[in-house]
């Protein structure tokens, strides 16, 4: 189960609103390679990963993910903070505003609602570390656009934290397959699914 | 949400001293344990983790005795329900 501190994994402090931007890094909250989805992605493979280590990296990034999750929400609403009719409108921000004022709701930059359809738990070991290790790089390319659309210090900073953390947790999926596929049966790793299969076909 | 809190106790409470020797030694753990995870053997990364949880626990005491709790078990019923009193940490 989960227990929470009270804390922000990095500090997030943001002096000045920008719902335009806001707009844009809330792709990482409910977008498709978002947060969000990869905290459920990763919780919900890990029951079915038979290596137990390797459950233990799914739980534990999963778990950092939700603290990432948070820090973005932070993020989006520092950003969304005491605007006016004329901010709203000036930087187009008046069609999220319509439906959530500047309530934080898991949707993409371009307004389309978090779905599951987004991430893949596919119960079987090789496949979802496969899927985990693309999700990462998605996290990190998505961080990289939006750090060359900011300039605020203060939103840079924990984006590139955020950033960097995609990098590490891809090595560690990365690690996790070896572990995975050193267990399998070296001729051939698709012999069975150990996550299935009792015993290869 | 009072959001006419006194500035200077929000931002003590979330960015000063000791929130950030809370957040640097809870950081090199969340860090550490993906490690530990894929290397559980290392003993060099064990050990490693024996110290950074001492630091940890000693970081987050001092966080609590001078600011509040950083998990609902921090909260001493003596001094009332803490937990909803010091600023969440998404606050500006």
């Amino acid at each position: 189960m989960w227990s929470y501190e009270k804390r922000l994994q990095y500090p997030v402090r943001i002096t000045n609103p920008n719902p335009k931007i806001a707009q844009v890094i809330l792709s990482q909250y409910g977008g498709p390679d978002g947060e969000l989805g990869a905290s459920l992605r990763y919780l919900s493979q890990r029951y079915t990963m038979p290596n137990r280590k390797v459950a233990g990296l799914l739980t534990d990034i999963g778990t950092e993910e939700l603290a990432h999750l948070e820090m973005i929400s932070a993020i989006v609403h520092q950003l969304t903070r005491n605007l006016t009719a004329e901010e709203i409108l000036a930087q187009g921000f008046q069609n999220y505003y319509v439906d959530h004022t500047a309530g934080v709701y898991p949707a993409s930059a371009a307004g389309v609602p978090f779905t599951a359809a987004y991430i893949q738990s596919k119960g079987d070991p090789i496949t979802d570390l496969s899927e985990d290790l693309g999700a990462e790089q998605k996290a990190r390319t998505t961080y990289d656009n939006i750090l060359r659309l900011v300039d605020d210090p203060d939103v840079r900073d924990p984006i590139a934290f955020l950033r960097e953390r995609e990098i590490v947790h891809y090595q560690r999926f990365g690690e996790g397959l070896r572990m995975i596929t050193e267990e399998l049966d070296a001729k051939n790793f698709y012999a069975f699914n150990p996550a299935f299969d009792k015993q290869a076909r | 949400m009072e959001n006419n809190m006194n500035c200077g106790c929000v931002q003590n409470a979330l960015t000063g001293p000791a929130a950030m020797q809370l957040a640097q030694a809870g950081f090199v753990i969340s860090d550490l344990i993906l490690y530990l995870d894929t290397h559980p053997t290392d003993q060099n990364a064990l050990s490693y983790f024996a110290a950074k949880k001492s630091q940890y626990e000693q970081a987050k005491a001092a966080y609590v005795q001078q600011i509040g709790p950083v998990r609902i078990s921090d909260v001493d019923p003596a001094d009332g329900w803490t937990w909803g009193e010091t600023p969440w940490p998404w606050e500006v």
